[in-house]
């Protein structure tokens, strides 16, 4: 390697890892602090020895379960979670399907509808959402966290961006070998599918794992509280104990890490060919 | 088994242009009909319509002389074989060849003897647990195939099966084909831009160009007696010389045929058009002829012309001899000819030589580029 080469490839070493680095010090210094005492996280938060971990004690894990009920909240995201990206998986790629193979009229108009929809921030209608909800009597249940968030427009918009790449001839052949519209759906374009199934599941349950503002609006009881809101209350209920919500964050964190790590073959594969042929 | 027939069927996806025009065509019961010709012609709409993935604008489509423009493409019992072969990627070859035999509801047992039939006639019974991808191009081919024939269709479509095959496995499956299709006895429609293919595999062969058929006809009548300069010039390999032709007819009915500067005189019964070429005296036509009748050496009835070699291509069989016809006009210098000699051609290019031909070899056409025939 010449030097001018090697000058350059350090470099840009060094500058990946100081990006690298940016992004991972806050997760170390949470899984550190979820080990000390309350005391010392704070005492330590300004010098090296906050990223150390210390006096590894599971004292702070103790302390989560015991404050607030975080298995209940753990359930509530579990499932909160999990039904909005199945039932999304079916409606979004269904709708996306649509777009992209069948002909009807105003289609066109719907897909500028949808791709103009990908634009609104849920904090932009979070208050007529607010009044539509309360006027069906869906407060404080698991329901006002689901329904509206099974469809999404940047879902659709994937799904959709992915099934017009694919090659039709497959569906035109299961056409004439007998398969009607379910069956060549479910049996032929699914199994094909499966990259952008995998990238719309991990992003569907990242969105809504982190959720909070909706949550926050609609809900009061811990029966339907999702684990965000939980971290929250730790603000709320003095003392303010860094090294329980560091405790807590971690075992939010864990499920996320585990889902990504199992689908980070797909999702690198899907995100791959949707975002450059799409 | 099963007749086909397309009745005036015309197919507009965009108003101003259709895709097929007036088309009509009829095959036989077991016959096999091949429509060729140039990307866009209309050949692979022809063929969807027949499928059924592509509804009709107007006209009818019949099958066994029911009108079937509005049944669904299952219920056609047609199978297709496409271009890229379509075999799904997900499902081994087994699942593949199975998978017709599913949608139909046959019973579990008699769709595996069906699948290990066809299997077995296609050699494919070694690769059943095999996936498409790890197949080669002339095995996914022959998957696709068998695919298309086991559920034993009335109609059996192909859509341009073996342009994605090297030049070497084209022959061969080529000759698959037509032994399947002869064994089988299927109703069969082949589309394909490939004239060898068309020649060689076609009971008949319907040319097609801009969304019109142009002629249908068995393989040597279309090389005999194309009815058009399109035909003419897409039949053969190389196709025919079309040129520039000034016609001159005598009262004793002689003719005159004036290529460029030079004159070739006959009476108008040898002439192919027969009687008929003496309604265009003194009229500018167009000439066809054959690559196969140049002649390098003299002959019976053959009258020398001058030409102006341009380049040879050795073939090993046979040479390609790429000429011109000295002219005065500096138009007619486009008008480059190629001649197919036996054997090793040995003038040199740029060259001066003289090729014979046999006055009554010569094409007519009239200037909208349809035959004059007697």
């Amino acid at each position: 390697m010449s030097r001018p080469r090697l000058f350059t490839t350090v470099l840009v070493y060094v500058l990946l890892f100081s990006l690298a680095l940016m992004f991972i010090v806050p997760i170390v210094m949470m899984l550190a602090g979820s080990f000390k005492a309350d005391a010392r996280v704070l005492l330590e938060a300004g010098s090296w020895r906050g990223y150390l971990p210390a006096d590894m004690g599971l004292q702070n894990y103790r302390d989560v379960f015991e404050r607030v009920p975080f298995l209940r909240y753990l359930l509530n995201s579990v499932f909160i979670s999990t039904t909005i990206v199945v039932a999304g998986l079916l409606v979004n790629s269904l709708a996306g399907y649509a777009l992209a193979r069948l002909r009807w009229p105003g289609r066109d108009s719907l897909l500028l509808g949808v791709i103009a929809l990908m634009i609104i921030p849920l904090e932009a209608i979070a208050v007529p959402l607010f009044y539509e909800v309360t006027v069906l009597g869906w407060r404080d249940t698991y329901l006002v966290q689901i329904i509206p968030f099974i469809a999404n427009a940047f879902s659709i918009y994937l799904f959709y961006a992915f099934f017009i790449d694919l090659p039709e001839a497959l569906e035109e052949a299961a056409r004439i070998d007998g398969a009607g519209p379910w069956r060549i759906f479910f049996s032929i374009v699914v199994p094909n599918a499966r990259p952008v199934f995998a990238t719309v599941a991990i992003l569907t349950f990242l969105t809504q794992w982190g959720a909070f503002l909706w949550p926050l609006m609609v809900t009061h009881s811990e029966d339907v509280r999702p684990l965000p809101l939980g971290i929250a209350a730790f603000y709320t209920l003095p003392p303010l104990q860094w090294g329980d919500i560091f405790a807590f964050g971690v075992m939010m964190v864990i499920p996320v890490l585990f889902i990504f790590v199992f689908f980070q073959h797909w999702f690198v594969k899907g995100v791959a060919t949707t975002g450059i042929k799409g | 088994m099963a007749r086909v027939a397309f009745r005036q069927v015309s197919k507009y996806f965009d108003a101003a242009i259709p895709a097929l025009r007036q088309f009509s065509l009829s095959i036989d019961d077991g016959e096999f009909v091949v429509l060729v010709g140039p990307s866009g012609c209309g050949k692979s709409t022809a063929l969807r319509l027949l499928a059924g993935l592509e509804t009709v604008s107007t006209g009818e489509i019949l099958i066994d002389d029911q009108i079937v423009n509005d049944t669904s493409p299952q219920l056609r019992n047609v199978a297709m074989v496409f271009q890229n072969y379509a075999l799904y990627p997900h499902m081994t070859v087994y699942d593949n060849l199975v998978f017709p035999l599913k949608m139909a509801r046959i019973a579990a047992v008699a769709r595996d003897e069906q699948v290990r039939r066809i299997a077995a006639l296609l050699d494919l019974t070694e690769l059943l647990a095999r996936r498409p991808k790890q197949l080669s191009g002339g095995q996914r081919q022959r998957v696709a195939m068998g695919r298309a024939l086991v559920r034993d269709p009335s109609v059996f479509l192909l859509d341009e099966p073996l342009s994605n095959l090297d030049a070497k496995l084209r022959a061969q499956i080529r000759a698959d084909i037509a032994r399947l299709q002869r064994e089988l006895g299927k109703t069969t429609l082949y589309v394909t831009h490939d004239q060898v293919e068309a020649m060689t595999l076609g009971h008949r062969v319907a040319v097609m160009n801009q969304g019109e058929l142009q002629q249908i006809g068995t393989p040597a009548a279309l090389y005999a007696r194309p009815r058009n300069t399109f035909v003419a010039r897409f039949i053969g390999s190389p196709g025919m010389n079309i040129l520039p032709l000034q016609l001159t007819s005598a009262v004793d009915g002689q003719v005159t045929l004036t290529l460029g500067r030079q004159s070739i005189s006959l009476s108008a019964a040898q002439c192919q058009a027969g009687h008929k070429v003496l309604n265009y005296n003194g009229q500018a036509l167009l000439a066809g002829l054959r690559p196969e009748a140049f002649h390098p050496a003299p002959r019976p009835h053959g009258v020398g012309l001058s030409i102006r070699i341009v380049a040879v291509e050795y073939l090993g069989h046979e040479s390609l001899v790429y000429f011109h016809l000295p002219t005065d006009d500096e138009r007619d210098q486009e008008h480059e000819l190629v001649a197919r000699i036996p054997g090793q051609f040995h003038k040199p290019t740029d060259s001066d030589a003289v090729f014979f031909i046999d006055p009554a070899a010569i094409y007519l056409f009239a200037n909208d580029g349809l035959v004059i025939t007697a």
